[in-house]
């Protein structure tokens, strides 16, 4: 038996996919497992193909498998289109009244109709049957469901009854695929990276959020407008995102907690407000949810194609800080760290996702609620006259409030102590130096690398961000066939601190990004004089996986010899 | 009373410029509305007229060319104790920033825009700009300006705005009584405000709106229609006063958060609702 249960859904766009996926992903966490789940959506509404990929295990697990134990075939295709990905003896079930070869006739349709319920109900009977031959509690998919539609007792009964109808019908084919069963009890949440980077603006007493729709950044707007009024936040969908950065910074400056998200386009419009963060010293947090480009590129997919761009961003020099979260439980942590430095530093913090972190689905340990603690980093009174830019340490000047204090001015205009418009030389540079200055504190501010696997090894890979699930599969893999290899993830990218890279001397080290150019490999090597042997870059769009590592990481060492 | 406001400064203003009088009528209208320096904030973007903060003692946040509304919206939303007051001009509001306008226009969060239209570019040295008349020649539009101007009240108008009215800052006790109003009025208010430009434009100058412009004896600014009529009117007469006015809710009265007071002053969120919302994820 394997030690893991991989399970993809594979259909059209508006088949349910989502649905089921997420109903049966909290299925298998409700009763323990550890579950990594990702999807590959067209950018479409109706038609195409799209897959949802379900890995289910009794270890914990922060990137996708790569051998399908059980497919359902919703669109008469998907068999074609993954038979490649079949382990031996895997299920293929596909929603018709006669199967094909290797295939499970399985006709979700008249089961459904059967059920009371139609077309749209053909995701609930595949959760029932899924449930059945996985080997789960009908029980507990039934509390799902119940809950699910708690609010409408028609939907709830056909839902029921479909699953029900389906579960049997999972039953009666006799095949089962279960995975290995769970360690212990404990039951985590199933949640995706940006629904827990959400979480964390929440916990961080974000108050207030402009955006513009974008995918994949726009479930973070959709998420925290749905909590607005259990929070008390404002949530406004701006005309554009121009008007999203400069509201949040508005906001900001009025004394609240303030935030925006977008993708690489959007970020692109966003770049003056960026610029002018920097020069009144405003605290804001910007999520950018990379996707691939140039231009409009693949609007569904991921890519690590922005890195350079957030830490250049803006004309003009200023400091910004650059996080990158590895996993949905670090998305969280992050988001909470992120305000901090923004506030603490009055500087914008970047915050790098992309649509594998944000759409794909983690299992992390219970969200530590109490551990949050959130910095007050305003001042509550002043006597005047405030001066907004007067001298601090570290080049932090006091942060007041407007309606405490006499009068808060900030200026995008090269300004003095008072944040006043000003022309002469001698003010001038002093200012610039004080923005600065805040730099060495901000860069011992960062925490180093995360690092996995065997500290002696003469090989590292390393990657930033949300390749660190894969990185870690990929790194204990190749430990395991006797080549110890150490994982680097970089999270707290910028500004970068060379002293976090020098155990890096000496070895070798294969940096794995999902872009083209390389682009945490010409920083370590260009800023952090990290001797880089190898790059590992994946472009067209999808993740990357730790097959996909290991495998261009042994032709890599292959030339090598 | 005014002297709240009064700051000594230098200003980078030319003699001459319509721009004193309008700060003069601002720092005028916000003590004739009571209010102390604290509780103003004064948004402004990038332009002769966006330096208009800097030369009044109040909050100032002086932002990026053409996104003084977003802010300004935003600071609303933070604080909506304070008093917001934008001040732009043509090039900063109808040109760079005219998306802003539009939308504020549907939101309408109680902010004064106060919008110094001279009808040309005055920091960049004379380029048209989007209220030019036809015609109109300068240093870039050799040729004279080949599009139509924008209509800045008929917009207004026809977007449902507020509150929507023609200043001039060759009238400052006028100026001083109609920005007056549009601070107190709960909701967006344009005043469009025809500012003599003595560098750069020299055919709309202090002579020339001071032989067309007129206070309508008998207009109901509530009255949409003959407020439509009234904004298409330009050339040799030109209306001045509150061309509209339509009470409707504002943007800060549509969110729960704010009903229970400013955002700025709202509490923590208590840990337990953080609970709660984690647990819809089990």
């Amino acid at each position: 038996m394997p030690d893991e249960l991989n399970v993809k859904l594979g259909g059209e766009a508006g088949q349910g996919l989502q649905s089921v996926g997420l109903i049966l992903g909290r299925l298998y966490a409700r009763s323990g497992f550890h579950v990594f789940a990702n999807q590959d959506n067209e950018s479409r509404i109706r038609g195409g193909h799209n897959f949802y990929q379900i890995r289910v295990a009794a270890h914990p697990v922060e990137t996708m498998g790569e051998t399908i134990h059980l497919l359902v075939d919703f669109d008469g295709k998907s068999h074609r289109l993954h038979a490649s990905e079949l382990a031996a003896g895997a299920v293929v079930l596909v929603d018709a009244q006669r199967a094909g070869p290797g295939e499970t006739a399985l006709p979700l349709l008249d089961i459904a109709r059967a059920a009371g319920g139609g077309d749209v109900h053909r995701n609930t009977v595949a959760a029932g049957a899924v449930a059945a031959l996985t080997g789960q509690d009908q029980e507990t998919l039934a509390a799902l469901l119940a809950e699910r539609f708690a609010d409408d007792a028609n939907a709830r009964e056909i839902n029921s009854a479909c699953a029900r109808e389906g579960y049997r019908a999972g039953m009666a084919t006799g095949r089962r695929v279960a995975p290995p069963p769970p360690s212990g009890p404990v039951r985590r949440p199933f949640l995706n990276g940006h629904e827990a980077l959400s979480l964390g603006c929440l916990a961080a007493d974000c108050a207030f959020m402009a955006a513009y729709p974008m995918s994949p950044s726009t479930p973070i707007i959709t998420y925290l407008a749905g909590q607005a009024d259990t929070f008390g936040l404002v949530v406004e969908q701006a005309e554009d995102e121009i008007a999203a950065v400069n509201m949040a910074l508005g906001a900001s400056y009025a004394g609240v907690r303030a935030m925006t998200a977008t993708s690489g386009g959007g970020f692109a419009l966003m770049v003056e407000g960026l610029s002018l963060a920097g020069m009144l010293e405003l605290p804001v947090v910007v999520v950018i949810a990379q996707r691939p480009g140039p231009a409009t590129g693949l609007p569904t997919r991921t890519e690590q194609g922005d890195l350079l761009f957030a830490i250049h961003a803006g004309h003009g020099e200023f400091p910004r800080f650059v996080l990158a979260p590895a996993t949905a439980a670090e998305a969280f942590s992050m988001a909470v760290r992120a305000f901090d430095l923004a506030e603490r530093f009055q500087v914008p913090v970047i915050v790098l996702t992309d649509q594998h972190l944000g759409e794909s689905y983690f299992t992390p340990e219970p969200f530590p609620w109490g551990d949050v603690t959130v910095g007050d980093h305003r001042l509550t009174s002043a006597a005047p006259p405030y001066r907004r830019y007067a001298p601090g340490p570290d080049g932090v000047s006091p942060l007041a409030v407007p309606g405490t204090v006499d009068a808060v001015v900030v200026d995008s205009d090269e300004h003095d102590a008072a944040g006043h418009i000003i022309e002469d030389a001698a003010t001038r540079e002093a200012m610039v130096l004080k923005r600065l200055r805040k730099l060495p504190a901000m860069r011992a501010a960062l925490r180093p690398p995360l690092r996995r696997g065997p500290r002696e090894a003469p090989d590292v890979l390393l990657g930033w961000g949300s390749t660190w699930g894969a990185l870690c599969e990929a790194g204990e893999k190749l430990s395991a066939t006797g080549a110890p290899v150490e994982v680097w993830g970089v999270q707290e990218l910028w500004p970068l601190n060379p002293e976090h890279f020098t155990p890096l001397a000496g070895r070798r080290v294969t940096v794995v990004e999902s872009n083209a150019t390389g682009q945490m490999a010409g920083l370590l090597s260009g800023r952090a004089g990290v001797p880089v042997r190898h790059s590992i870059n994946r472009f067209d769009g999808r993740p990357l996986s730790a097959g996909y590592i290991i495998e261009r990481f042994k032709e890599a060492r292959g030339h090598d010899r | 009373m005014t002297g709240d406001f009064q700051l000594t400064r230098e200003t980078a203003w030319c003699p001459g410029c319509g721009n004193f009088a309008i700060r003069q009528a601002v720092a005028q209208a916000l003590s004739a509305c009571g209010l102390q320096p604290q509780q103003v904030v004064l948004v402004s973007g990038i332009g002769q007229a966006a330096k208009l903060p800097h030369y009044l003692n109040t909050n100032v946040f002086n932002g990026l060319h053409g996104r003084a509304i977003p802010a300004a919206t935003a600071i609303r939303a933070a604080n909506h104790e304070l008093t917001v007051v934008v001040t732009t001009g043509d090039g900063d509001c109808y040109g760079e920033g005219g998306n802003h306008l539009l939308h504020a226009f549907r939101r309408n969060p109680d902010i004064t825009i106060l919008v110094h239209d001279n009808q040309v570019y005055g920091l960049t040295k004379g380029q048209a700009s989007p209220t030019s008349d036809y015609g109109f020649v300068t240093s870039l539009q050799r040729a004279g300006v080949k599009n139509e101007p924008l209509n800045p009240l008929a917009l207004a108008v026809a977007m449902d705005a507020s509150f929507a009215a023609r200043g001039f800052a060759g009238d400052l006790p006028g100026l001083t009584a109609l920005v007056t109003q549009a601070i107190r009025h709960k909701g967006l208010s344009l005043v469009d405000i025809l500012q003599p430009c003595v560098s750069f434009n020299k055919l709309n100058t202090y002579a020339w709106y001071g032989q067309r412009v007129y206070y309508p004896e008998r207009h109901d600014p509530a009255d949409r229609g003959a407020a439509f009529r009234l904004a298409l009117e330009w050339g040799e007469r030109i209306p001045l006063g509150v061309i509209y006015r339509n009470e409707k809710p504002l943007f800060e009265d549509q969110f729960g958060a704010l009903a229970a007071g400013p955002l700025v002053s709202r509490p923590r969120p208590e840990p337990v609702l953080l609970e709660k919302a984690v647990a819809a994820f089990y």
